[in-house]
């Protein structure tokens, strides 16, 4: 059956080529943006990971991580392999430059990563971007804040983001001992910013990656409904043609398992083009995307990686899907020898699908009467369920509405070609539903992102205070920042 | 659907062990009922198809005609009555065991739709044979030695679209006959076709039935096309009686 359903893909003209082209492409961009979403939660992991040396000598990360005791500034004996150490920030031009000063407390001093060594006096390493910053501003504007001397710069394996604002200066102990919120480490943090605890915890450092895991599903999956519905389509295109070809072989003797099996050749090479596809569209968009500064700094096109697990299971899981996607759209067929042709008109949909999405509406405008809550978390759990209500009810209550609206329409004209329209979709809602329902949730789902990407900006200028917030030196007493604080 | 009769208590071994169909009716449809909805189809239609009989089943159109041949075929089941082939229930069977007859002991002719469009002439003529598990070289070999028969060389490769009305319903015949069935059922074989293809068409399959032995089951509302027959009957408001010949 496999070759007869090969020779019925290829053999089939161009309908049968358009329609496999059009559902490869729908599986594609499906398979595109699942990758995406996987690679960009490992992304997450790999930027919160290099957010960790930043916790050194913080005493919120776990001891065992730490490898070390933090000793507040005071009269403490040096310890063999220790450093002294001093996370500050500085903001430039709106900028936030995270600035460390480190000083071997003794031979042997640890040293934080993408850097060969530490500083010496007098010394400092720079990120790429901050180097460049420096370099092209007047010195008495940036240059000044730091020593003299540029040992080097500080290496991707330090740097959350390509474009990261990070200094690295070089200090004496005695001179950094003195300075408040200055701490001695005997190791160099590996404990990324979301495994710290306590009050000592730097606020607002790294990515708070439980929401991302939260979020970037919830996205994901929010773009990838309408390339679903997409699919749907796809699989309905030349629907009539197939279902005939299929009674014809029925008709000459192919037991139902054997039309079913052609049918999944079918969608399983579709399947396979569009794997193939998604992948070649992740590697090719990788850069561009790694841009986006979705975390609020952009990723290195490295981070948006994938392991062996994430491809096998994305490429497996697709093509399992379609294969029983195609078993599921010819089980509603009726594969009898004489095709559609007792076809009974479909039985109307029931107003009981309006439900989902006027609860969602209600879930919502209860939080626009009473007000959003406080915390992201909060937003989070209060508003995606309202969305994926509404996202759902859509779908379900889109046949339902049609149909109401071809009767009214159907009620009212006096032109024939609206009254044939109008019956035509009252008949069979869903089919005409089908047609507009991803235009319909591809509009929901960008409404919904333009609204909160705006609505986060609007925030994100109010925190940061525009440009009166520029040009501030944040010294931070006890090992402690926080960017909420340049607002205040 | 009733399945009172012991026969039909004991299943398909104990039918198929001891036949209770007469031996000399190769298909039989006893009291069949059949319903679309609202609308009655069949209404207690009883038939018998002697072997090598080529039977023209008359009437009106929705007098239940096409419904009574594709019950006779195990295409619809009906909600009563019994259907025999050659000594076994047909209409309990399962749809794997009616698809099996479909494709190895029976052959079809309608009147349009029945060539798959993506395959070839000769490739639509080989499909039951495919379909059995008949490899593509020989299958191929034995679909080529019924265009020549059927008055279609040169027309091997043209896909369904690439053919006349007539000279798809003589590839749709080549199709019925190649696996040498022993019942040919044709629903309206000439329904879209001219008179001289019309005849044409009929001389082939009567021949063709007529030296392979195959019992034809014609189903038709045109005089001209019933005369190509042994016998014939007439459906009327679901029900069958005898117009020439001997009893239904």
């Amino acid at each position: 059956m496999i070759p007869l359903g090969l020779r019925l893909v290829i053999s089939g003209g161009r309908e049968v080529v358009i329609r496999l082209i059009i559902l490869a492409a729908a599986v594609g961009l499906g398979v595109g943006l699942l990758l995406v979403t996987v690679s960009g939660i490992n992304a997450v992991n790999a930027q919160n990971d290099r957010y960790a040396w930043f916790l050194t000598g913080n005493p919120g990360v776990p001891a065992g991580h730490r490898g070390m005791a933090a000793h507040h500034t005071g009269p403490a004996a040096p310890a063999a392999g220790s450093l002294w150490w001093l996370l500050r920030n500085d903001v430039f031009d709106g900028q936030v430059i995270d600035r460390v000063d480190v000083a071997a407390a003794s031979p042997g001093a640890p040293v934080p990563p993408g850097i060969p060594k530490l500083p010496g006096p007098g010394e400092y390493y720079a990120s790429p971007t901050l180097a460049k910053l420096i370099q092209d501003t007047p010195r008495d504007e940036l240059g000044d804040r730091y020593p003299r001397r540029q040992a080097g710069t500080i290496g991707a394996a330090a740097l959350p983001s390509p474009n990261s604002l990070v200094v690295i200066v070089g200090d004496t102990a005695a001179q950094l001992s003195h300075l408040p919120g200055a701490v001695r480490a005997s190791a160099i943090s590996a404990t990324p910013p979301n495994g710290c605890t306590g009050d000592s915890c730097v606020l607002g450092l790294g990515i708070n990656a439980k929401a991302m895991d939260l979020v970037l599903p919830v996205v994901a999956l929010a773009m990838l409904f309408p390339v679903l519905i997409f699919i749907t389509t796809a699989t309905r295109l030349s629907a009539a043609r197939r279902e005939q070809r299929f009674a014809a072989m029925r008709l000459a003797g192919a037991a139902r398992r054997q039309v079913s099996m052609i049918a999944a050749v079918e969608s399983t090479l579709a399947a396979v083009l569009g794997v193939a596809a998604g992948f070649g569209l992740f590697f090719v968009l990788r850069v561009p995307i790694a841009a986006i500064p979705f975390t609020g700094a952009p990723f290195f096109p490295g981070d948006l990686s994938l392991s062996l697990p994430d491809i096998l299971i994305v490429a497996a899981g697709v093509l399992a899907a379609a294969a029983a996607a195609s078993r599921l759209a010819l089980r509603r067929v009726h594969l009898s020898p004489l095709g559609v042709t007792r076809k009974v008109t479909p039985r109307p949909p029931r107003a009981w699908r309006v439900l989902p999405l006027l609860a969602g509406l209600a879930e919502l405008g209860f939080f626009v009467v009473h007000g959003d809550p406080h915390s992201i978390t909060g937003q989070v759990q209060a508003f995606v369920p309202g969305c994926a209500l509404i996202l759902a009810g859509l779908v379900l209550a889109g046949p339902w509405l049609t149909m109401t609206g071809a009767r009214f329409m159907a009620n009212r004209t006096s032109r024939t070609a609206t009254l044939i329209a109008a019956r035509r979709l009252a008949d069979d809602p869903r089919a005409g539903f089908r047609a507009v329902s991803g235009l319909v949730l591809a509009l929901f789902v960008t409404t919904v992102a333009v609204v909160t990407i705006t609505t986060q900006d609007a925030k994100r200028s109010i925190q940061t205070g525009g440009p009166a917030a520029s040009n501030v030196l944040l010294a931070v007493n006890q090992g402690v920042f926080s960017r909420a604080a340049l607002s205040e | 659907m009733s399945d009172s009769t012991p026969a039909a208590a004991a299943g398909q071994a104990v039918s198929q062990a001891v036949p209770a169909s007469p031996p000399e009716k190769i298909v039989e449809a006893r009291r069949l009922v059949k319903s679309f909805g609202q609308t009655s189809a069949l209404r207690g239609a009883s038939l018998g198809v002697r072997p090598g009989e080529i039977l023209a089943v008359m009437g009106p159109s929705g007098s239940g005609k096409s419904t009574l041949l594709h019950c006779l075929a195990g295409i619809l089941t009906p909600e009563e009555g019994e259907v025999w082939f050659g000594g076994q229930r047909l209409d309990t069977l399962s749809d794997d065991r009616r698809s099996e007859l479909r494709r190895d002991r029976f052959g079809f002719v309608f009147q349009s739709g029945q060539l798959v469009p993506e395959l070839t002439a000769q490739e639509n003529v080989a499909l039951p044979l495919l379909l059995a598990g008949t490899r593509r070289g020989p299958a191929m070999t034995e679909a080529r030695k019924w265009f020549a028969t059927l008055g279609l060389d040169g027309l091997e490769q043209r896909r369904s679209g690439e053919l006349s009305g007539g000279q798809a319903q003589r590839v749709a015949l080549a199709r019925g006959l190649v696996a040498g069935p022993e019942v040919l059922f044709a629903d309206e074989p000439t329904g879209s076709l001219d008179s001289v293809s019309s005849e044409l068409v009929m001389n082939l399959l009567t021949a063709a039935a007529r030296e392979h032995g195959t019992t034809v089951v014609l189903v038709t509302h045109e005089a001209r096309i019933a005369a190509y027959a042994d016998r014939e009957v007439i459906v009327r408001d679901g029900t069958v009686s005898t117009l020439t010949g001997a009893q239904p």
